[in-house]
């Protein structure tokens, strides 16, 4: 219990100091956003004045409050879950557009760390049993190899052998054929997700796994040689028994704990390979509005990405806490 | 074969045959047990002493085939004599299913250090209770239970610490714990390596008098592996002291503590002070333990040795009776023992008194 | 993505130095262990020389080469020929000199900010593990929080708001990325410290600073250098990543900025393979290079993890656990 409440104290702090961070970047920036802004806007079509006092508005820049009064009109705004308007999309407000485009994240990221996390952890339990063997000798500096190559660089590639040479898989991005089928729960549109999300999982899968196996594979050497492993051996169990219960039970832990960690690692993978595959998730909202300099949208959606990290780090906590018994213990630096 | 022959034999319950077992590394072959002969009947305590490297915990985990690669027994037979029956069976020769059916049922070990031998993420009754299952498919959760926390009663842990970490348990409880899950099965065999040396004194004494108290109750044979003789002394019914890989005695513990035949056995019971008696300049054993990559020729021990004299070199001593015919099953590795080359074997005096003197720096090597 | 930083060297100094020893001969012991560790184990040189590489290309390639990177021509996109080695791109430029060049960019930017890192991350650990009450508790919550904060959607935002060009990146990366290696130092220097050594230090009315630096930190080489390599790659990689999001100086050649123009020309929509194949290689090669490295040194500091090359052994009866 005093784990658990030291450890939401610690997050609360996180998503304060990230929400500050939020606040504060675009403010301490040199130069006026506002002005680029209507510059770029320009282009596109005539500003009206009353467009240029909602912008200037929007970025608290016109109001006579000090900094630290806006700092906690923004929170406010937040606490009513108000993000601002996105100016790409006048007047659409941004957690409008957040909301539909990080379904498609979600689903992309769960079953791509899902995936690669299970199997990564799987093959480096097997690989590190059979030692030496030749799967060991194959797999381990392939997979050393893998690790290495960069994330878009490798989606990249996948999208040019796969989609462009081959034309196995759709070219042009999207989550799925939006010009031939609507949304539903029918075979077409479901088979459609598929297909688009089919190479950005896979390099996702391919670039992550690497690292999960490498570090279990370790991890599981290093707990192969404990006393508790020959123990368990002694006392006559089951291989498998051994293997999981005693050696893998054990070896995980790191893993965890690294999960937690790469959490942050991985959305910013997810990023890149939404960028590469015009992906319409959540990281692809994020270019976008770079892009754009869709202030609004880029704060917004960094908010929105950071609260999700921290999310997923407390769970990666608390399921440490849960299955290593000693964290849960007081224990002094 | 004679009636104390015959008897002998049903009484053995295990034994080790011409052992050997090398560690293959690449900048040399380790001899960690050569030649190991040795007989353990049932209920008895046998002690197995020797300084750290002599090979004794590699004998224990070689009899439970526990030894990791590069370890490797080259050859032996260790002949295990089950409960009543007349056959034995081969442990190095046993398929990896008969040798699970052994494990545990006849033959348990209790490690040295309980912290790092229990499973860390479990707690202490599931790793009792997990032996049960894997042996016992027809004991239910239920009756499993009760036997764990018979078994933590019987050892002097309250039950309800069934449900705790080892983390979360003293030292002294952890390594009776250790001792509650080793006898789960009521084994035949209870092989324990040092397992009170991390403990102090007072843990060490308690954890000591619940072993002769569980064997008397039990009835099982204990192997006693330790650096620390006086101990043996106390517990064991028969002691064989090893040194470089090789036993170089073997006697009851009486005859051990009042007549010690190696000059090495008699170093190792003097490098302990007597609680009473007039002060005496302690001498130790000079020198250190061979490495075992190149084990000096002749007598390993000679180097070291105060009476050494010229076939030591030379010739490997083996094992033999001290006194010529007589079969109590005391041996020796000792030339001086052997007619062939000393006609008068030395007495404990005689030990006392070149073991002084290479105190006094009188005798050199 | 990057999840292989995790498994770098914990507690474990590899190269463990006799504490109390003369400068130079510290000095002198920790070259002749990068010296023995490069030539003993086959990762390691096999991955210093994929680095030394680089390194020699990008100090020398642009010297031999003399030309300009930017220079553009009329061939417009064409595939590799024996005049342009790499092709050119959609305005002409010859991809092997943005290459060559870029490889300059590239890897010296990349080492740089990888020391930068290293330097902050090691300032960082030292202080908080050696001083410990409030300052350790104040430094460890920023360094668990720049932790758990996710690192490139900061940088990225970042790095938007601020003015395009090599600086800012190297800035931001440096500053979302110090805390991993600033909680391993701060453990280490935790454990040095309670060592004898630095309490006779103390004992001795030696100086604060000339403690951390003189006594402890060189101690802890072994782990720095782990550190770096590990941070190195994931600084190139990250920098590489920002500046094809366009966020870095477009203007000068660079791995990353090469296959932002391509990605702008659309070289993947137009099958032009040569153009961001080769960048791309290099990133992984230069990567590879030093994950070995990471590796190698994983292995000298922990010999379970060591390839067991097994012994032959004849005609002898096996009984093997």
């Amino acid at each position: 219990m005093r784990h658990l409440l030291r450890r939401i104290l610690f997050y609360a702090c996180a998503v304060w100091v990230a929400i500050t961070l939020d606040f504060f970047i675009p403010r301490l920036a040199p130069g006026d956003p506002v002005a680029a802004l209507i510059g770029k806007m320009s282009t596109k079509g005539y500003v009206t004045p009353a467009m240029q006092q909602t912008l200037s508005a929007e970025f608290g820049l016109n109001t006579h409050d000090s900094l630290l009064a806006q700092y906690f009109k923004y929170l406010g705004n937040l606490l009513h879950g108000n993000l601002g308007n996105s100016i790409q999309y006048f007047p659409t407000p941004v957690t409008q557009i957040i909301a539909q485009d990080i379904g498609w994240s979600l689903m992309l990221g769960a079953v791509a760390v899902f995936i690669s996390f299970t199997l990564g952890c799987l093959f480096g339990i097997i690989v590190a049993w059979r030692r030496n063997s030749a799967l060991d000798t194959i797999l381990s500096p392939a997979m050393n190899f893998l690790s290495a190559i960069p994330y878009f660089w490798l989606a990249l590639l996948s999208l040019f052998i796969f989609a462009y040479l081959l034309n196995w898989f759709p070219l042009t991005g999207g989550s799925y054929d939006a010009a031939n089928i609507n949304p539903g729960w029918s075979f077409d549109y479901i088979g459609s997700v598929i297909q688009y999300a089919f190479l950005p999982a896979l390099t996702l899968v391919i670039s992550s796994l690497a690292g999960w196996m490498l570090t279990m594979r370790n991890s599981m050497i290093t707990t192969l040689s404990e006393d508790y492993v020959l123990m368990a051996k002694a006392k006559g169990l089951s291989e498998g028994r051994v293997m999981f219960r005693y050696a893998a039970r054990n070896a995980i832990l790191p893993n965890i704990t690294g999960f937690a960690i790469a959490i942050g690692a991985i959305v910013g993978g997810q990023l890149l390979t939404e960028m590469v595959f015009s992906y319409p998730g959540i990281g692809y909202a994020l270019f976008q509005a770079v892009g754009e300099q869709d202030y609004a949208m880029v704060q917004g959606v960094f908010l929105i990405i950071t609260l999700a990290v921290l999310g997923a780090n407390f769970l990666a906590d608390m399921l440490y806490a849960y299955l290593d018994p000693r964290v849960r213990v007081e224990r002094s630096a | 074969m004679t009636d104390k022959q015959a008897d002998t034999q049903a009484n053995t319950l295990l034994e080790v045959k011409h052992l050997n077992v090398d560690y293959l590394a690449s900048n040399g072959t380790v001899h960690a047990v050569t030649d190991v002969n040795f007989v353990l009947r049932r209920g008895e305590i046998l002690g197995l002493a020797g300084e750290s490297g002599s090979g004794k915990s590699t004998l224990a985990y070689a009899i439970t085939r526990l030894l990791r690669p590069p370890a490797m027994i080259t050859s032996g037979e260790i002949l295990y004599y089950p409960r009543g029956d007349d056959d034995s069976c081969d442990i190095l020769q046993l398929n990896s299913r008969q040798l699970r059916s052994i494990r545990w049922n006849d033959l348990a070990i209790v490690f040295q250090s309980a912290m790092n031998a229990l499973n860390p993420v479990m707690n202490v009754g599931a790793q009792i209770m997990d032996v049960l299952r894997a042996h016992r498919p027809e004991m239910g959760p239920d009756s499993r239970k009760k036997r764990a926390i018979e078994l933590l009663q019987l050892v002097g842990i309250a039950p309800d610490r069934l449900r705790s970490y080892p983390h979360e348990l003293s030292g002294g409880m952890r390594q009776r714990a250790i001792i509650a899950i080793a006898l789960a099965l009521s084994p035949e065999i209870l092989i324990m390596d040092e397992p009170t040396t991390a403990l102090d004194v007072v843990v060490q004494r308690e954890i000591l008098t619940e072993i002769i108290r569980l064997r008397e109750q039990l009835g099982f044979a204990v192997i006693f592996i330790t650096h620390d003789l006086s101990l043996l002394l106390e517990l064991a019914d028969n002691v064989a002291i090893m040194y470089a890989g090789r036993l170089v005695e073997q006697a009851s513990s009486r005859d051990l503590h009042q007549h010690p035949r190696h000059p090495y056995s008699y170093g190792l019971l003097n490098s302990f002070p007597a609680l009473h008696g007039p002060l005496r300049r302690m001498s130790g054993i000079h020198g250190s333990p061979p490495d075992l990559r190149a084990v000096p020729p002749g007598c390993a021990f000679h180097p070291r040795c105060p009476l050494v004299f010229s076939p030591c070199r030379t010739d490997l001593p083996l094992l033999r009776p001290p006194v010529q015919g007589e079969d109590n099953g005391r041996l020796v590795a000792c030339h001086l023992y052997d007619p062939r080359y000393n006609a008068e074997p030395p007495s404990t005096t005689d030990l006392a008194r070149k073991y002084e003197a290479l105190v006094e720096g009188s005798v050199t090597q | 993505m990057k999840t292989q930083e995790i498994s770098g060297p914990a507690s474990a100094a590899p190269f463990a130095l006799q504490p109390g020893d003369p400068i130079y001969a510290r000095v002198l012991r920790v070259l002749l262990m990068i010296w023995h560790a490069m030539t003993t184990s086959r990762k390691v040189a096999i991955g210093s020389a994929i680095v030394a590489f680089f390194i020699l290309v990008g100090l020398f390639g642009p010297v031999i080469m003399n030309t300009d990177p930017n220079a553009i021509s009329t061939l417009f996109i064409t595939p590799p020929t024996a005049a342009h080695w790499l092709g050119t791109t959609v305005v002409g430029q010859d991809i092997f000199t943005q290459l060559i060049y870029g490889t300059r960019t590239s890897v010296f930017w990349g080492l740089g900010t990888g020391v930068l890192v290293t330097l902050l991350s090691v300032m960082v650990g030292l202080v908080a593990g050696y001083f410990g009450g409030w300052i350790d508790d104040v430094l460890t919550l920023l360094t668990n929080v720049s932790l758990v904060l996710p690192a490139l959607p900061l940088a990225i935002v970042l790095a938007a708001y601020f003015p395009r060009g090599s600086l800012t990146i190297c800035l931001v990366i440096v500053f979302t990325n110090w805390a991993w290696q600033a909680r391993v130092l701060r453990a280490q220097t935790l454990s040095m410290r309670s060592r004898e050594f630095v309490t006779a230090a103390r004992t001795s009315g030696e100086h604060t600073w000339r403690i951390i630096f003189v006594e402890i930190f060189p101690n802890e080489i072994g782990i720095v250098v782990a550190g770096f390599v590990s941070t190195t790659i994931y600084v190139i990689l990250t920098w590489t990543a920002l500046e094809f999001l366009g966020l870095g100086d477009r203007t000068i050649p660079s791995w990353g900025s090469i296959l932002y123009w391509a990605q702008q020309a659309g070289a993947l929509g137009g099958g032009l393979w040569w153009w961001f194949i080769p960048p791309g290689a290099c990133i992984a090669l230069l990567g590879a290079g030093l994950s070995l490295i990471n590796f190698g040194i994983d292995e000298i500091a922990d010999p379970r993890l060591r390839r067991e090359r097994p012994v032959k052994v004849k005609n002898i009866k096996k009984a093997v656990a």
